[in-house]
């Protein structure tokens, strides 16, 4: 039977990621904060089952992620794999650089672009299967072979949505920086 | 037809072989899945191509830029409201006690 102290030592690093996590795909703190719960939860009655040696962080995110379907069972458990739209084939890149907005020093520049709301209101604008991708993928930093397990889909699935998230992550960011002017914004504090 | 964004139409290398062979692997790239190989081809273009030096780096700080502003604290309170569920839960349901 799991030891309350070794889960508790075990998992609680990672708390922070699930709930950063948690928070993007529930869009409210309440919900993200019963989301993580429920997560540690199931893992503590689950522990046993854990294979030591394979991948803790990623076993936490894949309980995640089924809490969070089961939550919303009314959604469907795998989104339509849509149709390539215009928005797939935006170049953020492309649309800042014929503006003159890339300076000579762009990647310290890009983070002033945007601010932190509206990097977070991009993101959780979009469809939730892309959006988890984005955030496993750029946020946690998890191998695409990790999110094929997490998400329990192929990688090329992943690769995909990876692919469309990002490319709508761009128009979003794009429109928020027009609607302003595209002056950069001044909260690198991350306020 | 529409030029697709995703080349690099306005570039002296638009329509070089090598220009789309990184093209296609930017994401692999900055997401570091490539085998050492093609990772070591497309860098050796990266050192020779400006223009696509300059979109590889703008997608590897736009991911930065996403990892650093969604990234939020758990709450004290939250924290603590696990640990208790967690000391008050009789823990895995098909392991034998003691």
């Amino acid at each position: 039977m799991a030891d309350q102290a070794t889960f508790v030592a075990d998992t609680e690093p990672y708390m922070a990621s699930l709930f950063s996590t948690a928070l993007r795909l529930s869009t409210n703190r309440a919900d993200a904060e019963d989301l993580v719960q429920e997560t540690y939860l199931r893992a503590y009655r689950s522990y046993g089952t854990f294979r030591e040696g394979t991948n803790l962080r990623a076993w936490l995110f894949r309980i995640l992620t089924n809490a969070n379907i089961n939550r919303h069972r009314s959604r469907s458990r795998r989104p339509q794999e849509a149709e390539l739209d215009e928005g797939d084939d935006f170049s953020l890149f492309h649309r800042m650089r014929d503006r003159n907005e890339l300076g000579r020093s762009a990647e310290d520049e890009l983070m002033d672009h945007f601010s932190e709301a509206e990097v977070v209101q991009a993101v959780e604008s979009l469809p939730e299967a892309y959006r988890m991708a984005v955030l496993l993928a750029d946020v946690e930093g998890f191998a695409y072979k990790e999110i094929a397990e997490i998400l329990d889909v192929p990688i090329g699935t992943v690769m995909s949505r990876l692919h469309r998230g990002r490319k709508r992550l761009e128009r979003e960011l794009y429109e928020f920086a027009v609607a302003r002017g595209l002056t950069p914004v001044a909260d690198t504090a991350g306020g | 037809m529409t030029m697709s964004d995703s080349t690099f139409p306005d570039d002296p290398c638009a329509g070089s072989d090598p220009c789309r062979q990184a093209v296609a692997e930017l994401y692999t790239y900055v997401d570091g899945e490539l085998d050492d190989v093609t990772r070591a081809t497309i860098t050796k273009h990266l050192d020779d191509c400006s223009p696509c030096l300059e979109a590889f780096e703008f997608h590897d700080e736009l991911k930065t830029v996403v990892a650093q502003k969604c990234r939020a604290s758990v709450p004290d309170e939250l924290r603590a409201r696990i640990l208790a569920a967690i000391t008050a839960d009789p823990g895995d349901p098909a392991a034998t006690p003691g």
